[in-house]
Parts: structure tokens; sequence; C-alpha cells
């Protein structure tokens, strides 16, 4: 097993050669000159000029690939073109209010994805069947902005319940403990301010997890399904056990290698959610931060964030395998492929 | 995920049947035409495409034109969806941005379509170190989230329809590029194909008219289905202000326009959206009968 | 009596209609004995032990007649009063010894879940129980095999786990519904001495389903020809293979490969079962039977006594004009 994850690490080399390679030729050799775009239309050529050689755009091309990558590897990507402080600074301001949202959807999407799943396939072709199957066909039709803005206009403008925007009021201080504001404000034992996040979490968290939540479902009845017609399904209930736990015990734990796939696969999708999602809800993570970046040209931000996110993914589908493992006792990697 | 089951002739044991795409293509059309859902969907597409050709001449005010006296108005018999903050006719903005849509999503699966059957046919069809190579760089693509890419892409190209085409196409090369490998490799072994390259056919040959014609319908459920998330990647991208240059009239953008004034004029951001959602769903539901009619096993 | 099953229908509601599975069917099983139940595949012997079990699932309904088990009617007990008798009193073994044991659950644990369910018995004692019932189905080294995942065992050892199962908690009825089907033949002997050896040591009785009549001539006390959802015919084993008299079972025991025989081929009933919601009027076998006759095709006839055998019933024009009331 050991050696079956150090080989799948070494693969995962390659890949993010790759990833880096498309994205820098991408913004570097393909796209237009940033420097007009970030010093300003009135610019003189001298200063364009000065701006680019302090930047390292005037070098040989491959040295910049070189250099981009060397001191990637170090977790330096340089610095934003505006605030010149360090792209890893930016992004790490940004980057806990994206996982907060992100694992707060996974954790909907997965709870009630599964149980959507569970008891559409347990009661198949009755009323909660036929809402499931609505509900997972509108959550991969309905475009992601849409639900949020219509989640704000029927949450916020309408009912006045949750706040449309922010991580925060800024009435509550926070403090930066690990920058998940649901785990800091509990730290500090201060759930007023708790709640408070909780609140704004929930319309772009809720936002987010729809399309996740609709696959999820979708997955889950139509592996339960399979599953349920199996013959130790039978033989569990010959048994004696009760449903529940023939459910539960036999049909579930053998219908999760499928529904751990998609929620691994879609993490990647999360992450690609939260670009629209953190716009439409002014949620101050990377997502929104990488739009801002690309209408002002930033580039050594884009650059950064599409790596670390391609990282995550591949890391990602590695964990999901090992989890078979351990899910499945029939997968051995390693001594199979020996 | 790709393992489509493709209906191959079947009972050819001595001779070598081919079974017409064609006749797959009629027996589709039985299935679907009991599928009401199916057909729901088929019925909204023709409708949007009636719409996006005749579109430009039944709207009932100029798109385009500002006024600024009306701007903002709620729905009502004059302007049935109300007007934006430019006094545009929000209606007739929808109606025309209907071309839009179904243009970039047609055109951004046909693009992709078209190169991922190349990169899919040259991998499946070769194999060894070329297969790897192309199936690598076809996994490195996969290993960031679709939107980042296309994201990205249009920071590159720039604003514009045609760009926005080609970054939207290109995020779904890979997809279609594993469909048809993985079509290949299951077709490539059969008789038929066999007794065509003993008769002498080139490669090129064979791919195109003993191959191909024979993964066509697992490719058209794919590109139906690949419309519908086409058409959501342009309204995002709209939505971000990376797709369309102004004034044109494009769904996403619609929205993305006035989208801080969701507490303000909540009219102007639901029709745009309605519009979007109405088309994803039509293709959505038109694929998926389409899948069920190909395999009915799929069918749960 | 233990089990005495009177006039049991099941049937099954499907898109194309009504499939009576199981019509009006009556058998019983007495303490120490062993019953089989024979047919071709459709004959609806699964789905009567299925019955018995209370295990018939939608669209599927028992809707008729008595499951008297102890005297009291199993079909009048609620779900939660079944699951008590369901693995603790009456188990079931199945076909497929492959797939029906649980993939991703170790041996003892599925073991345990039984023991567990039906008795006092704590962790540890339950585990000794089921290392002890895998002995007695003669598994070498049970205490290591509780800890191996069904795929580390062959197809034998799987049906005997399935067998230590089924008895783990001393059943007084045993339902093995093609034990040995899918076994080769050597395991197969195996696996029905090991039954009726069970069978002789604690007195259980046993339902044994199949649709081979070589299995019931070793095994078996008595058995009933059950086709197209109904009994044909009712014998003790012996004078059933001595004088079979429906023509369905004549084909049966004309069909056991003998290899003391010298035949060209071997024997086939001739057509095919009939399309279960379309069932002919008449008698269900008059179209592949050798001794059809006019009235065969128009009337069906009823499951009379044989005279001067005791128990023995047959359902055919040949020995009685007797024909069916239809419901």
């Amino acid at each position: 097993m050991v050696k079956y994850i150090l080989k799948r690490l070494l693969m995962l080399i390659p890949v993010l050669i790759g990833v880096s390679l498309i994205v820098f030729v991408l913004l570097r050799v393909a796209a237009p000159d940033p420097a007009p775009v970030v010093l300003g239309e009135h610019a003189t050529e001298e200063s364009m000029e000065a701006w680019r050689e302090v930047n390292g755009l005037n070098d040989n091309i491959v040295k910049q690939y070189v250099d981009f990558i060397v001191n990637a590897v170090q977790g330096d990507f340089g610095e934003s073109y505006y605030t010149n402080t360090s792209v890893m600074q930016e992004i790490g301001a940004r980057f806990p209010a994206t996982i907060e949202i992100a694992i707060f959807a996974i954790i909907v999407a997965s709870i009630f994805g599964i149980l959507i799943g569970v008891v559409a396939a347990v009661k198949k072709n009755s009323i909660v069947d036929n809402a499931s199957m609505v509900l997972s066909l509108v959550g991969v039709s309905i475009p992601i902005f849409w639900l949020g803005i219509l989640l704000i206009i029927l949450f916020t403008k309408v009912l006045g319940w949750l706040p449309a925007s922010g991580r925060i009021d800024v009435t509550f201080s926070v403090n930066d403990i690990t920058g998940l504001y649901l785990v800091d404000t509990l730290i500090a034992g201060d759930f007023a301010a708790f709640k408070n996040a909780l609140w704004h979490l929930i319309l772009p968290g809720m936002t987010l997890a729809l399309y996740t939540l609709a696959i999820i479902s979708r997955m889950t009845r139509s592996s339960m399904l399979d599953t349920l017609n199996q013959d130790y399904i039978r033989t569990a209930r010959s048994k004696g056990l009760s449903e529940g736990k023939v459910i539960i015990k036999h049909g579930l734990r053998n219908a999760l290698m499928p529904i751990v796939t998609v929620i691994g696969l879609q993490l990647g999708s999360l992450l690609g959610g939260a670009v629209l999602t953190e716009t439409v809800f002014a949620w101050p993570g990377i997502g929104s931060y990488t739009v801002e970046c690309i209408n002002k040209s930033d580039f050594p931000v884009i650059q950064a964030v599409v790596l670390i996110i391609a990282t995550i993914f591949v890391f990602m589908n590695l964990i999901v395998d090992i989890i078979y493992a351990f899910l499945d006792p029939r997968i051995k990697y390693g001594r199979k492929e020996a | 995920m790709a393992k489509k089951k493709v209906v191959l002739a079947e009972g050819a044991e001595s001779e070598v049947v081919i079974e017409k795409p064609e006749s797959r293509l009629k027996s589709m059309w039985d299935a679907l035409k009991k599928n009401k859902a199916a057909l729901f969907g088929m019925f909204v597409i023709i409708f949007l495409i009636i719409i996006a050709i005749i579109g430009p001449y039944i709207t009932p005010y100029d798109p385009y034109k500002n006024s600024m006296a009306e701007a903002n108005q709620t729905p009502s018999a004059v302007h049935w969806f109300g007007t934006d903050t430019l006094g545009r006719d929000i209606f007739s903005r929808v109606i025309v941005g209907t071309r839009i849509s179904l243009f970039v999503g047609i055109a951004a699966v046909a693009f992709s379509l078209v190169l991922g059957t190349i990169f899919g046919s040259i991998a499946g069809y070769f194999g060894g170190k070329i297969d790897a190579f192309i199936m690598r760089i076809m996994d490195i693509m996969l290993s960031i989230p679709s939107i980042l890419l296309a994201v990205t892409l249009m920071a590159a190209l720039g604003k514009g329809l045609d760009k926005a085409i080609i970054a939207i196409g290109v995020v779904s090369i890979p997809e279609y590029a594993r469909i048809i490998r993985s079509s290949i490799l299951s077709v490539k072994e059969n008789d038929y194909v066999a007794a065509a390259k003993v008769l002498g056919n080139s490669d090129g040959r064979i791919i195109l008219h003993h191959i191909l014609p024979n993964v066509l319908s697992s490719i058209v459920v794919r590109a139906t289905l690949g419309i519908s998330t086409a058409i959501l990647d342009t309204a995002a991208l709209g939505f971000l202000g990376l797709g369309v240059q102004p004034p044109t009239a494009e769904w996403g953008d619609m929205l993305g326009r006035v989208r801080s004034m969701v507490l303000v004029y909540p009219h102007e951001l639901i029709f745009p959206g309605l519009a979007i959602t109405l088309a994803v769903l039509a293709f959505n539901l038109f694929g998926d009968g389409l899948r069920d009619a190909l395999d009915p096993k799929s069918r749960s | 009596m233990l089990l005495d099953v009177k006039n049991l229908s099941t049937e099954f509601y499907v898109k194309r209609g009504t499939v009576k599975a199981v019509n009006d069917v009556s058998f019983n099983v007495d303490k120490g004995e062993i019953l089989a139940i024979v047919g071709e595949s459709g004959s609806g012997k699964s789905v009567t032990s299925l019955s018995v079990m209370g295990l018939v699932r939608d669209p599927g309904k028992v809707t008729k007649g008595e499951i008297l088990f102890n005297g009291e009617d199993l079909k009048t007990k609620s779900q939660k009063e079944m699951r008590k008798i369901r693995g603790d009193k009456i188990s079931m073994i199945f076909q497929e010894p492959m797939t029906s044991l649980n993939p991703v659950q170790r041996i003892g644990d599925q073991l345990c879940e039984s023991i567990l369910t039906h008795t006092d018995m704590n962790k540890k004692q339950a585990l000794e129980r089921a290392i002890e019932m895998l002995r007695v189905v003669g598994i070498p080294s049970p205490e290591q095999r509780v800890k191996d995942y069904p795929h580390q065992m062959s197809g034998g050892m799987r049906q005997r786990v399935m067998i230590a199962m089924g008895l783990c908690c001393d059943p007084e009825l045993l339902i093995a519904d093609e034990p040995t089907t899918v076994l080769d033949v050597t395991i197969q002997a195996q696996i029905l001495d090991l039954i009726k050896r069970l069978r002789d040591d604690i007195g259980m009785a046993v339902i044994l389903i199949t649709h081979d009549l070589g299995v019931v001539a070793e095994t078996a006390d008595r058995v009933v020809v059950m086709y197209c959802g109904r009994v044909v015919e009712q014998a003790d084993v012996k004078s059933l293979f001595k004088k079979p008299m429906h023509p369905y079972t004549k084909g049966l025991i004309e069909s056991i490969p003998r290899l003391n025989e010298d035949r060209e081929r071997l024997f086939m009933i001739k057509g095919m079962v009939p399309d279960p919601t379309r069932l002919p009027k008449g008698c269900l076998f008059a179209d592949r039977c050798e001794n059809c006759m006019e009235k065969c095709k128009e009337k069906l006839p009823a499951l009379t006594d044989v005279p001067g055998e005791e128990w023995r019933k047959v359902r055919c024009f040949l020995y009685s004009d007797e024909v069916e009331v239809d419901e």
C-alpha cells in the first residue's frame, strides 16, 4: 500500500508539470501584454518597459518558465502586479474562506445526497423517488449563479432571514486561527459570532452544494438499486435482520464505492463552482479573487490559483483510491499489479 | 465512466455483418417516442431553435435601444419582462439572446467534438506511445476544473463570442477524446475491422468509414448532453463578465451586469436565468432520453 | 406436522399482467424429513420457498392459503414477528454461494450477525459459536477462516459457510434453494451428504428445492413436482422413481444423465415453458406432452389421489377424469 501511494505520488509530478506548462503558455505566451492594463492607459512606453523588466517579462521565455517552476516548487509564485505582496500571502488570506464554503457544501451535499438517494432507491417509484429525480434534474440544469440569485431574492429580499453577502457582520471581530470562521468563533467561545458566521454561510453553501447534491443523490440511487437486487441482500433478510440493518449495513455499505468516487470527483467542480458562487455572494475567497485578477490581468495570481487547485484535485483522486481499499477488501493495490 | 457499451452487430459468427447506423438511429427514435420527458425536451429545443432563427424579427422592441426614461421598469403589459438599467426591453433581449446561447453552445460542442474525435481516434487506433501521450495530456486538462480552465483561457484569448466558443470547446475535448478512444478500442478488435484491414484499406479510411459510424450513436448522446453544459458555461462566462462584448444581449451577461442590483430590481435577474435553465433542462432531458433509447440497460 | 402449507397462492403484478407464480399449492414437512420440490426454472418452486419465509417482495404478494408452522399461520404474522422466526426457526440457503455472501464483510461477522440477532450471546460467545458451526460444516481451521472475506474462499467453501449461517441458531426447518446447482459434482455430493448428516444428527426438517431429479433421488424422502406454479405430481421418492406417472415427471427422469447407460443423446422435454402471463387454458403441459389428448387442451385436470398409494397424487387425465374446479 505504501509503495502504491509513493508510486502514485510520483505519477502526479508529470501531471502538475503539464498543468504548469498549460497555464504558463496561456498566460505568458498567448495572453496579451498585461503592462497597459496594470499601469493604465496613459502609461508611457518607458514606464511599461521598466515594469516588464522588473517583473521579468523581458527574459527569455524558457528562462521565465524555469524561474516560475523553480520558485513555485518552493512555494513562491511571485508578487501580485498590483499590491506587490507575495501571491502566496494574497491567496493565503482568502483560501480559508473558500475551504470553509467548500467543506460546508460537500458535507451538505453528501449527507442529503446519500439520504435522498437511499430513500429514493428503497421507495422506488414513490413520491419521494419522483421528487428526487426532479430535484436532481433541476440541480444539474439550473445555473449555479442564478440559483444563488434566486435564493437571495427569496431569503434576503422577500423573507429577510439570511444575509446575502460577506462572511460575517463587521460588528464581530474574529481571531484568525484556522481562518475558518465557524471554527475560530467556536474556539473563542463567541456563539453570537458563530451564529452570525453560520447564517452568512448558509446561502452560498447551499448554492454551491445543490449541483453536487444532485449528482450524489442520482449516483446513490442507481448504486443502491443495483445493490438491493443482489443475492446477499436476500441472505441478510433471510437471517431475520431488521429492514434498516439490511439497507444500511448490507445495502449502503456495498453501494458506497461509486458514491465515494463521485464525491471525490465533485470536489474539483465544487472548487470551480466556487468561482461563480463567491462572485454572487461577494464571498471573499479565492474564487471571486481569481475573477477579479483576470479582469485586471494579474497573471501571477491566476497561475498560482490554477496550480494549487489542480494539485488539490489530483490529491483528492489519490485519496479516493486509498479510501477504496478500505471500503472494499477485494481491492489490494500493489499486490494485484505484481 | 467512459465505458459506454456500443451496440454492435451481434451473431456475426462467420460472415461479417455491419449494422447500418441509420437503422440504429431509427430504433432509438422508436424508443424515444415513448419517453414523455425526452419529447418535452425535444419540443422545447425545436421551439428554441425557431426563436433563435426568427427571434430578431419578432422582438416587440429594439433590444439594443437605450431609453433612460424607461429604465428599471417592472414587468407590465407594455414590457412583459420589464426593462433593464438602460431602459432596454428585457423580453426582447431574452429573445435575441436565444440565438447567441444556442449558437455558442452548438459551436463549442462541434469544436470539442471534432478535436476530441481526432485525438481520441488517433489514441485509440494507434495505441502505444501516441495513445499514452495524448491521454496524458487529456488527464492534465481534466485536473483543472472546467470553469477555471475556461476562465483562464478567456484571460489569454480576450473577450468575444468566438473566443468563448474556443474556451468552452477546449475544456470538453478530453471528455470526447476518452469516449471515442474507448469506443474505438472496443470496436477495433472486431472481425469487420480486421476484414477491412486485410482488404488493404488505409488507416484513415478504416477509422472514418468503419469505426466512427459505429460509435456515432453514443457520440450523438454525449454531444446533446454536452450542449447543455456548453450553454451553462457560456452563461457562466457571461455572468463573470468574461464572455461577450457589450451591448450584445447574452443571457449570462444580462445577469452579471445587474447582479449587484439583486435586492433592488430582482425582476431583471429572473427571466434571463429562467431562459438559461429552460434551455439547459431541455437538452438534458432530450440527451437523457437519447441515452436511454440507445442503451435500455442504463435506465433505472 | 412441522410445516403445513395449504392452498398457497402467490401472485406477481407485472406490466404485462398478473403472474400466478404459485397456484393453490399444498404440501407438508415433518420433523427430520427431507421434502424435495422439483421443477424447471419458472415452475414456482423458489417463490414457494420465499412465500414460506415471508420474503416475497413487491410486485409480488401471497394472495391465498395458510402456512402453518408448528400450528401457527405465518401469513398472519407481522414483519417483526417474522423476523424473529427467519434465521432462527426457519433458515434458508440460496443457489448462488458466490453472490449470496456480503463481499465486504468478514465470514465471522456474517455468521455472528445471525447469532447476535437471535440469541442473548455476547460477541465473544457468538464468535465461538460461529467457529463451531464452521467446524460442523467441515471447514478446516475455522479459527482462521472467520477472518476471511468471501472472495478468499472457493464456491464449495462459501456454500458451507451459507449452510453454517443457516444452522447457527439450530433451526427446525432449513429451506435449501438449489444449494448445489453451481457447484461441481464432487462438491455437490459433499454438500448433500452434509445436509443429510445434519438432518440425522439434529433432527432438522429440510425443504430441498431443485430442478435436478438426480439430487432428489440421492437425498429426499418425499417429492413434490411443480410445473407453471401448480403441483402436478407428488409421491415418496421410491415410488416416484419406480413408477413416474405424470408425463412431465417422466420427462424429467428421462433427462437425468446416467453414466452407465449408452444413449445417443440426452433426452430433452420438447417445447418451452409457456409465457407465465398468458397461460394456456387446459393442462399447462399439454403443448409439450407426448400423450396429449383433445380434452387436455380444453380443461385442466385436478390433482387427484392415486388409489392404493399413500400421499401420492397426480394431475393428469391419463389417470382420472376429474377436472380442476376453477376459482
